[in-house]
This record gives structure tokens, sequence and C-alpha cells, in this order.
């Protein structure tokens, strides 16, 4: 009797304060902030890709196909993420998989480990491999002189691609690792005895039963890692200075350069680029949806 | 029993691989020469001590901290009271912060801060190469992380029922927030905040754009160093690893206290 | 030769023994229980049984084989229904119950009507098509139970199946279970810390605790002669009284008796008449509810509690609380347990 009463006049309650009038105040200034800072800026860079000098018009997307210069820095920057992505999910698919070889302390101390490389990226990360890899760098000295190897005369440059690939890498990793790890571990041991038990062999089970389970989350993996190496740009400005190879630095050029500044092209180069990040955060929102967890 | 051993070799090369470039900084930074040995040839502080001494660095460091901790402070009064409200009275609003922190994925700081620049510029509101248009930006930022970290603390106290319980028991509405609510998920802000510290101060993007010399936030100032000397760049990168060694291990405290806490009750 | 021999099997854990030179035998079509509170090292033993726990000593044989920690199991052929039913949630009910026979290299078509075959018999013909997630627990339940089935295993392993699932459709799956098991003839070893499943569905019983056989044997046996006091209190609610309070000649004595084998009459009744066949004790009535089908009193002798079961129906508003009233106890069925210390 007592329960039912007070579930009632708690119900009544909400409904009440569901009506209250004062409470969607503390929203205003929120989304004042929202509008000011992200929404508008948002709608101001398309706003001004179509808005030329000579009034309103799709030039500037015109100009980006026809320029081959532009579509080698989207290339380049659509290559270095896919690869970039692929190789740290592989490593990072891989660590959360042997991770699962440890007790769950272990575990717990070890992740904690690779959450806080990952925050190791940008200026840092660019310097710390410059030390170690760069001309005069700590690893190409010491190659050369105690195992006579000369790196930089066997084609690497840290500056160059493989320079920005390595580099990427190193931050796509610890991401890689957190995003998989709770995909892994959900593969539990029991549908691993369950198979045992039917006399399948590991490599049976992980083609039939738990590649096709991690696959989903491996893809929305992919889609957050490739997201994150598109819109990258401290690592590599820090590391190239201003070479404009990538789409994020062109972008950035067009608009702080001193050189050739065209605020309307780089707002175009921005929307082709938010594309390709809305449609694999899409992706992402899909396969979670899908999966019933997983992703962002 | 292979198989172990395997895994676990596997994961000894990850971490050799995430850790060396960590660990090789450190050392370098308090290196006095290090060129053709394993191991350094002898220690020194004394680029922490020349690091320290330098009043660039240490404006630097104070411009971070002051944009970092206005941000900080300002997401806080922005989200939690109306991520309160949306979860406890309006279901509906919290589809809105949802949409507002996945927004900064398909918007990197590049993006972001070009569109700011071209909209600050000019017209009314020209804060461009001000702190200020760099915390409106740091508030874009960390918003996914705050929102995530402020959310799940909600979560985790049962933030309604919690609410109508107190309302039951005849305490105001207002009341019912700052002295029901607000203590209870005190610590999963502190943890949203000290993740907020992390990000900020390795930002360098907007930084860079936005203000860039007007405002020379530590990033900045390391990446000028750089390219002056290296070795007290190098000081600084080990510096800045260790602040994030610390924040990470006060975030596993905090989270373990937590969960203390929690088994207790 | 019994057709499962377990033979000193002993573990530990972490300097823990959770089996303690465990001996046990199962005949071919037989269905043992292993009943035991959690951490009795029921599940070990199971775990131990399937293969998948090495053991620190001892042998364990299925038909004649040795079982192996570690060794491939196609050629052993036992199925296991887990606790969690782990199947796999990437493929379908068909698939799944394919799973086994897939593997073992049996002919498409043949695999199909044997499926086929069992997914009728536990009558989830018709969600062939559906994933793990589509179903519900009991329908997952019956899909564990066909993939294990499925291949007719020398011995079939149940870890607790029915533990997931809610009380009415686990009453119908002891039921179906026993069944299948009966008419499929399959040796079956089956591991519950629910005294009531174990009673239903055995040929036999073993209770285990703290890595120990405690007691085995037939369900009406385990039930009515209990070995010890722990199989006693395990099993359903007894009394446990010393002898002195009955004036038995030996006073140090430990017994216990069920307390639907006490009878509870007024203090005036015709009963306190010298019944030869039961003892009398005096107390007074503290408690009185419903249990569903019996009503329970608690009835307090001399500072000890006594319950009381009678069958629903019977007159208890004739009794009042705080009332002295008499308890005859059954001669026959008082168990003695052995010498109190």
């Amino acid at each position: 009797m007592q329960t039912n009463l007070s579930t009632n006049k708690v119900t009544h309650w909400g409904k009440e304060l569901r009506r209250g009038g004062v409470l969607w105040i503390p929203f205003i200034p929120l989304l004042v902030f929202a509008l000011a800072f992200e929404i508008l800026p948002m709608g101001y860079i398309i706003y001004s890709s179509v808005h030329t000098s000579k009034g309103f018009g799709l030039e500037a997307y015109a100009q980006i196909i026809n320029s081959k210069y532009y579509l080698i820095s989207l290339r380049n920057s659509l290559l270095v993420s896919i690869a970039v992505g692929i190789i740290g999910l592989l490593i990072g698919t891989i660590g959360a998989l042997a991770l699962r070889s440890l007790s769950d302390a272990w575990r717990e101390k070890l992740l904690t480990l690779v959450n806080m490389t990952s925050n190791f990226s940008g200026v840092p990360l660019a310097f710390a491999y410059i030390v170690l890899l760069g001309v005069n760098g700590l690893v190409t000295v010491l190659a050369k002189e105690k195992l006579g190897l000369d790196l930089y005369g066997a084609g690497f440059n840290l500056f160059s691609w493989t320079g920005i690939v390595l580099v990427y890498i190193y931050f796509t990793v610890p991401l890689a690792f957190m995003l998989m790890y709770p995909a892994v571990y959900a593969i539990k041991q029991d549908i691993i005895e369950a198979a045992q038990i039917m006399g399948a062999s590991r490599a049976y089970f992980w083609r039939r039963v738990g590649l096709p389970i991690l696959l989903p989350a491996m893809l929305g993996s992919f889609t957050l890692l490739f997201a994150n190496a598109l819109g990258a740009y401290a690592t590599a400005y820090a590391l190239t200075s201003s070479n404009n190879s990538l789409v994020s630095i062109t972008i950035a050029n067009l608009v702080t350069g001193d050189i050739f500044p065209d605020p309307t092209l780089a707002s175009a180069l921005a929307v082709v680029m938010a594309c390709f990040l809305s449609l694999s955060i899409a992706i992402n929102a899909r396969l979670k949806k899908s999966s019933g967890g997983m992703g962002l | 029993m292979k198989k172990g051993i395997l895994a676990k070799v596997t994961l000894a090369l990850i971490f050799a691989y995430l850790f060396f470039p960590i660990v090789a900084t450190i050392l370098f930074s308090v290196a006095t020469r290090w060129s053709t040995t394993i191991l350094p040839e002898g220690y020194t502080l004394s680029y922490y001590q020349q690091l320290f001494a330098s009043s660039e660095f240490m404006h630097a460091l104070l411009r971070t901290v002051y944009a970092s901790f206005a941000t900080i402070i300002l997401s806080i009064l922005l989200i939690v009271p109306s991520l309160y409200l949306a979860i406890v009275y309006y279901p509906r609003l919290e589809k809105l912060f949802e949409i507002l922190s996945i927004l900064p994925f398909a918007m990197p700081g590049v993006i972001l801060a070009i569109g700011m620049i071209q909209m600050y510029s000019r017209g009314p509101l020209r804060i461009a190469n001000t702190p200020w248009i760099l915390i409106g930006s740091y508030f874009v930022l960390i918003l996914p992380f705050m929102y995530q970290a402020i959310k799940n603390s909600f979560r985790t106290i049962n933030v309604k029922t919690l609410t109508e319980a107190a309302l039951m028991l005849g305490c105001g509405k207002l009341e019912t927030f700052i002295k029901v609510i607000f203590p209870n998920v005190l610590r999963g802000v502190i943890s949203a905040a000290l993740i907020s510290v992390s990000v900020l101060f390795g930002e360098f993007v907007l930084a860079n754009l936005l203000v860039g010399d007007n405002y020379e936030t530590i990033q900045i100032y390391l990446y000028k160093l750089q390219k002056v000397d290296g070795h007290l760049a190098n000081a600084l990168v080990a510096a800045y690893f260790l602040v994030i060694l610390f924040m990470s291990l006060l975030l596993i405290w905090l989270a373990f206290r937590t969960r203390k806490h929690k088994t207790i009750v | 030769m019994s057709h499962v021999q377990i033979l000193d099997v002993e573990k530990s854990f972490q300097g823990r023994q959770v089996l303690k030179r465990i001996n046990l035998q199962v005949e071919k079509g037989e269905f043992v229980t292993l009943l035991g509170p959690s951490g009795c090292g029921k599940t070990t033993l199971l775990r131990i049984i399937a293969g998948l726990e090495r053991s620190d000593g001892g042998k364990v044989f299925v038909g004649g084989k040795e079982i192996i920690e570690g060794l491939k199991k196609k050629a052993q052929n036992i199925g296991m229904v887990f606790q969690s039913y782990a199947l796999f949630p990437n493929l379908t009910a068909y698939e799944n119950i394919a799973f086994g026979l897939k593997i073992n290299k049996i002919s498409p078509p043949q695999i199909r009507q044997q499926v086929e075959e069992i997914m009728a018999i536990l009558s989830i013909a018709g969600k062939e098509k559906n994933y793990p997630h589509q179903m519900s627990g009991g329908q997952q339940q019956r899909v564990a139970l066909a993939r294990a089935l499925v291949t007719k295993p020398d011995l079939l392993l149940l870890d607790e199946p029915l533990s997931a699932v809610d009380a009415k459709v686990r009453e119908s799956a002891r039921s179906l279970i026993r069944d299948i098991q009966q008419k499929m003839g399959i040796t079956t070893i089956f591991v519950t810390h629910d005294q009531l499943e174990a009673l239903v569905m055995s040929d036999r019983i073993v209770i285990l605790d703290s890595g120990e056989i405690m007691q085995q044997g037939k369900p009406e046996e385990i039930y009515n002669k209990p070995a010890n006091r722990f199989v006693a209190n395990f099993i359903g609610s007894y009394n446990f009284l010393p002898g002195s309070l009955l004036g038995l000649p030996n006073k140090n004595v430990e017994v216990c008796i069920r307390p639907e084998h006490i009878k509870l009459v007024k203090l005036d009744s015709l009963a306190q008449e010298e019944d030869a066949s039961a003892h009398q004790l005096q107390g007074t009535l503290t408690n009185l509810y419903i249990l569903g089908n019996t009503i329970r009193a608690e009835v307090s002798v001399q500072g000890k509690t006594l319950l009381v079961d009678r069958l629903n129906g019977f007159q208890a508003s004739n009794f009042v609380l705080q009332e002295e009233v008499r308890l005859l106890l059954k001669k026959d069925a008082l168990n003695t347990l052995g010498i109190t210390s």
C-alpha cells in the first residue's frame, strides 16, 4: 500500500517538474557558446566556400577539382590515413588479443599505460622522433656506429612520407588498442571452450567465430582511426613544417599563409575534408547501432 | 602454454615500441653527452634548471594554465547544470548534447580554426588573436570529453531517482542540485577536468592558428624552442610527459577511490 | 568397467585444495548430479572431466579413453552445455548446432537431417535462421542443449544450465532434459547448487563440500538418510536436536528430523496419550506462516526453535501464538547423525 502511494507521488512530482518554468534557463548560455564557437563557425565555412569575390558560386570547388596540386594533397591525406588506420588497427588488435593472456590486475595496469601513451602526440611526439630518428638522431647515429646501418643512406627520411606514416602510426596504436579492447574482451573464455569441446582447433575457432565477432568492431575502430589521422595537423606540421603535402596543412596555409591567402578555397577544402570525416563517423554510428555497443 | 608466451612477447614488443620514445626523451633530457653510446655518458639536471629559470617558459606555461583553467571552469558551469536538467526533466534535450559532442569529430582543429578566424576577424565580435577566441575553441575541443565523463558520473549515481528522493524529502530543486547532486558527481567532474587538462596542455593546432604569437602557449613555445635549443626543448617534452603521467596516476587513483567507495555502500 | 571413471582426482588453485582425491564412477546411461554450495569444487570437477582443466593428480576415463587437458577433442565426443550457454553470437541457431558436426566432417545432407531432427525434438524448429540475440533465454538454452546433443555424445556435461532462466522455464526445462536424456540413454553429469533440481532429475546425487564427496546415493536416500550434518543441512530443512532433549539412552548423540515428520497438536488433545511410535515434546508456539502448500510453525522447546510443516488446510486457526503446544516426533523419521562433542 505504502509503496504504491509513494510511486504515485513520485510520478506526480515528475509530471509537475517536467512543466517547470525557469529550469530551461541554464541551457541558454550553453547554446550561445555552442552556436558561437561550434555551429556558426561550421556554417560559416560552408558559407565562405561558396562566397567568392564575384558573389556566390562553386568556383572554389571547381578549382580544387581542376588543380592537380589540391587533389594530390587530398589524395595524400586519404592514403596516409587509410594506411595508418589499417596498420594501427592491426597492431592495436593484436595487442588487445595478447592482453587476454594476462591476469585481470596486470591487464588493467597495462591498459592504463596504453591510455597514457595516447596523450603523446602532436608537437612533443614529432620532436621526440626528431631526437631519435632525425638526421643526427640518437638511433640514426647509433645504428651507423654500432650496426653499420646507414638509415638515411638506405632511403629513410623522417621528414618525408615514411616519417609521417611512422609517427602517425605511433599515435594511432594506443587509440586502436583502447578501441579494440572491449570487443576483444567480449569474446569470453566460455565460447572458446565450447568450440574446443566440439573438437575445433584454435585456428578454426578464430576463423569461424572469433574474427567474425571482431570484424564490425574493427571496421568501426578503423573509421575513427582514419578520421583521427585525417584531421591531424600538429604532428605533420612540426615534422615537415609547411611542406604542403597534407590537406590539413594546405587548408591552414591557405588561411594563415602570407603568400597566397585564399579563405574561400580553404573553406571549400575544409568542407570536402569534413565530408570524408562525416562519412566515416556516420559509418561508425551505423555499425554501433547494428552491433549494439562498440564505437564512439 | 606456448600461446601464453607468444602473447607476452607480443605485448612486450608493443610496449617497447610505445615506451621507447618516451624513455629515450626522458633520458636525453638528463644526459650531459649522448651520441654514440647505448646509454648517456653522464647525467645532469641543468637543462631543467635552465628551462625553469627562463621567464619565457614560465610565461608560456602560465598562459596555458590560464586558458585551460578558464575553459574548464566555464565548461563545468555550462555543462553540469544543463546536463543534469536534461537528464532529469528534459530527456529529449540529451540528444542536443550528443549532437554537440559528435560534431567536433567531423570538425577537427584545423577546420574549426579556419571557420573561427574568418568569422571573428571582422564584424561585431573581433576576438581573433585574443585569448578569448582560444577559450571559445577550447570549449568545443573538450566538449566531447566533458560530456562523456559527466554523463557517466550522473549515470552511476542514478541521478533521477536521487533527485526524486530528495524532492520527496522536502528538499528544494536548487538545494537538491547543490547539496545532493553536485557533491555526488564532484569526483566525475574532477576526472573530466583532469582529462581536459591533459588534452589542452597538448593542444597546438588551435593555438597556432587562432592566436599564434599573440598568446604564446606552452606548445607554441615548444615548437619555437625546438628550432633554437634542442636540449631545452627535449627537457620540456620530458617534463610534459611527466605531467601527463602524474595526471594519469591521479585519474586512476580517483577511479579506484570511487570504486572502493561504491563497494562499501 | 564403468563408463566414466574418476580416479583420485586432485586440484589446487593458489595453494587452496579445491578437489581432494575424488573417486567417482558413472554407469552408462546414468544421470548423476554433482550438488554442492558454490566453491565446493563441482564445476572444477566437471571441467576436468571435460578436459578443459588440468588436474594435479589422478585420472579420468570416459568410455575407456583417458581425458587429457589440452588434447584435441575431436575423438572423444563429449557434449557440454555451459552456464552462459556460450552460443556463438555470429552464427545462427542452425549454424551453432551444426558446428560440431561440421568439424567432424559429416556430409552436409546428413548434417541437415541431424540438426533438423534434434531441433524438432527440442521444439525449436523454425528458429534455424535466428541469431542468439534474437531468441529468448529459454530458446537459447534449447539451442545450447541441441548443440551438445546433436553429435550423440558418449557423455553429456551440464554446468548449471538452468540457472539463467526464470522459474517457469526452469521447471519445464528440468523435465525436458530428463526426458531426452532417458530417451537417448545418454550418460549425463549435471552440476547444480539447486537441491530441488538434483532431487527431481537425478538417478544419483553426489554431494560435494570443500572438495570432498560428502555422500552419494539415490535422491530418496539422500533426502531421507543424510549421512552427516552437512548433507542434512544442505538438503531441505532439518531440525537438529540433542539426544538429551528426547530422553534417548545415549544423551550425547545428535539427531535430526524433517519438519514434515513432526506433528503439532493442542496440549490437551487426545494424542497426548502415550504413543509408542513417537516422541513427545512440549513447547511454545512462536510463529505461524504460509509457505504455499504447507504451513510452517515455529515452536520453542527449551530454548530451541523447532520447525513444523503441515499441509495447508490444517486447522491453523485453532492455534494462537504463545500457546503451549505438544509436538509428536515420529520415531522412524529420526536420523541419528553421530556423537556431538
